[in-house]
């Protein structure tokens, strides 16, 4: 919330003003509209990102958010909330590219920001122990199943050619 | 030729039948809360017990050549009773070897097929074996005792074996685990095991065997009992059971009105069966019933609404149904769920309407495709929401017969309305469907994304076709469906499918499932 503010309180345009209120009220193509014409770069990656998340389109504001950074018109605010979203998804590589490029900042997006930044990281990081664990458990468990599976098919050719001992009952 | 005497060991073998199929039948549902129940995890364990039994087999064959098969058969039969007793308590250490938690179902959906593989290697292999032991010796101990030949024993063994397998099947499904729970049926089973083993092992003098096993089946009678995955902080366990289909539970999080309960089944992994809010009305962002309510907005005349839902579940449908329609409009509903323990719980924890309510009828234990068929009236609002083993949609209500069945079932101003987890608009799984839908209905289909999550409205009209997102006539005017039917409004929020010559799935030939693993495949190739 106090990033949205931060934002409303940076639109210096009107595009970007209308947009967040636009988007506050639940009015989102036209917040999108209005976002889209935001004649300033950043500022417009911001808006589009900002209307997609409230929105509920997490892919889409993901994707802005991708974008903007690949063409250098990100912001540390963008980044700091591209990780958020990604993270929200479950996103490990893309929260990660986000972070990366926020504590690759000079000032890392100021105190504020690189608090939050530090926190995003600790969930980052819970979230690779996860999925590493995972891997590592799928690793595990192929390799029990395919010696568990070996054992049976030797134990059954041992036991089907060493054949019976020729015990005869009395 | 065989006498009286041959009883007991004939009955030996009709208990190691029973108790093999119960193993193999309680063991999905032992491994359930950590890999679900999916045909991956059903095909695991029977491939499993299968290849135990056949070696169980061969090494029966090969020590019957003892000097007394008795004795062995007592060692075996109290071996297998501490193997089968002691699962209970085995299954989550072992499960957990390759299923860490803090994962969502979504990402735990690789190491699913893996580890209940190798966790059924560990748990089920061995009592399988021992219990394949039991026929050879028993076909041994009758030939040798001079009650029958060798085919006529043979004979004996496998029909005495088969008829225990029968028993243990019905009574495994419809009885011991839903009346007594896992943990009683393969202490019951392991118990009646080792019970039987021991006067093979009295009449042998094999004492110290006998004390071992007694002590081994003691102990798992005492201390061996399934534990759940551990609930997340701030999440509390209302009730959970074995219903006739699936671990079911209830949990509950938050205080006052921001309390929540979710009805989660087996692996759950995150995911839900339903959800209950103390209001009713619609859920927070997110929830895909919301979407249900859409269609009573669309201009249809105030009056009842007669509305059918297949995948009931605990009545989630319902409960927003009731507090989202516009002012004036009542409606009446039919709801199908297969699983009668998910409508007791409904009933028990989120607020499912009792038998006495004749506007809400509720159909448990049946089918959805079946239940079109006895469906007296023409509904006016279909909702269709059946996943089986929590992420696989039945092939039966994923057909264009189904489609074309639902459209007959619908009045002539009738819309149908179906949720579909799907990763994005043009997702293989998601296409599939509403191919099949629009062919189903000849007529073209309309698909949104739910917002704030993974799941896709999909929406079809007897005639006409639904109010595109963009138009003033699909949203409310106000409220949370207004917000909701906005976001479904912004490009790239919805898609529409058109009549396909051929629908991609039909009863012959359905390949839903291989669909949603190329689905799953696919969104984690999407993610390095």
């Amino acid at each position: 919330m106090i990033a949205e503010l931060a934002l409303a309180l940076a639109a210096s345009r009107p595009d970007l003003e209308r947009a967040v209120a636009l988007a506050r009220e639940g009015r989102f193509v036209e917040a999108l509209a209005a976002a889209e014409a935001e004649p300033d770069t950043v500022r417009r990656a911001q808006a589009v990102f900002h209307v997609r998340h409230h929105a509920g389109d997490l892919d889409g504001a993901l994707r802005t958010a991708a974008l903007a950074r690949t063409e250098g018109a990100t912001s540390p605010w963008l980044e700091e909330r591209e990780a958020y979203a990604a993270l929200s998804v479950r996103d490990a590589a893309h929260a990660r590219a986000a972070l990366e490029a926020l504590d690759a900042r000079p000032d890392r997006g100021g105190e504020a920001l690189a608090s939050t930044a530090r926190a995003l990281w600790d969930e980052l990081g819970a979230l690779e122990r996860a999925l590493s664990a995972r891997d590592a458990a799928a690793r595990r468990a192929w390799g029990v199943a395919a010696a568990g599976l070996v054992a049976l098919t030797v134990g059954a050719v041992l036991l089907t050619l060493t054949g019976d001992r020729g015990r005869r009952s009395p | 030729m065989a006498g009286r005497s041959s009883f007991p060991l004939v009955f030996v073998a009709f208990a190691a039948g029973a108790a093999t199929m119960t193993v193999e039948l309680a063991a999905v549902r032992l491994l359930a809360p950590w890999y679900g129940t999916s045909s991956a995890v059903w095909t695991n364990v029977i491939g499993v017990v299968l290849a135990a039994l056949s070696l169980g087999y061969l090494a029966g064959a090969r020590v019957s050549a003892a000097p007394d098969p008795r004795r062995l058969l007592g060692l075996l039969l109290v071996a297998a009773g501490a193997a089968s007793a002691w699962l209970p308590w085995l299954a989550r250490p072992v499960a957990r070897l390759f299923l860490p938690d803090g994962l969502t179902l979504e990402e735990a959906g690789p190491a699913l097929a893996s580890g209940s593989l190798a966790s059924a290697l560990l748990l089920f292999a061995p009592p399988a074996f021992l219990l394949g032991t039991i026929a050879p010796l028993v076909a041994e101990a009758l030939e040798r005792g001079g009650r029958a030949t060798a085919g006529a024993a043979t004979g004996r063994v496998l029909a005495a074996s088969t008829l225990g397998s029968l028993l243990g099947t019905f009574g495994t499904t419809y009885v011991f685990v839903p009346e007594a729970g896992l943990s009683a049926t393969y202490l019951g089973a392991g118990a009646a095991l080792a019970g039987l083993g021991l006067p093979f092992l009295v009449a042998t003098r094999a004492r110290a065997p006998a004390l071992a096993g007694l002590a081994l089946v003691g102990a798992a009678l005492w201390a061996s009992r399934t534990s759940a995955p551990a609930l997340p902080a701030g999440v509390r366990l209302l009730e959970s059971r074995e219903t006739l289909l699936q671990s079911a539970r209830v949990v509950e999080s938050g205080d006052g009105p921001e309390r929540m309960r979710r009805l989660e089944v087996n692996e759950s992994l995150g995911s839900f069966q339903s959800v209950w809010q103390p209001e009713p009305g619609p859920l927070p962002a997110g929830y895909y019933y919301n979407a249900f309510a859409l269609p009573a907005w669309w201009g249809r005349p105030p009056g009842a609404w007669r509305v059918l839902v297949l995948g009931l579940g605990a009545g989630t449908a319902w409960r927003v149904l009731e507090g989202a329609l516009p002012p004036g409009v009542e409606f009446e509903s039919t709801g199908v769920e297969i699983d009668p323990g998910v409508v007791e719980l409904g009933r028990r924890w989120m607020d499912l309407p009792g038998a006495s309510r004749a506007d809400r009828i509720v159909a448990a234990g049946v089918d959805g495709r079946a239940a079109l068929r006895f469906v007296p009236q023409r509904f006016d609002l279909l909702v269709l929401d059946a996943y089986q083993n929590q992420v696989e949609i039945p092939p039966q209500l994923a057909s264009v017969e189904f489609f074309a069945e639902a459209a007959r079932c619908l009045a002539s101003d009738g819309i149908l309305v179906a949720n579909v987890g799907a990763f994005g608009l043009d997702d293989p799984v998601l296409e599939a469907l509403a191919r099949t839908m629009a062919k189903g209905f000849e007529r073209r289909v309309l698909a949104v994304r739910v917002p704030f999550s993974r799941n896709v409205a999909l929406f079809a009209r007897v005639e006409g076709e639904p109010p595109d997102p963009r138009s003033e006539q699909f949203a409310p005017p106000t409220g949370p469906l207004a917000r909701l039917a906005a976001s479904m409004a912004l490009d790239g929020g919805s898609r529409w499918f058109e009549v396909p010559e051929r629908a991609p799935l039909d009863d012959d030939r359905n390949p839903i499932l291989s669909l949603q693993r190329a689905s799953v495949e696919r969104a984690a190739r999407s993610r390095p």
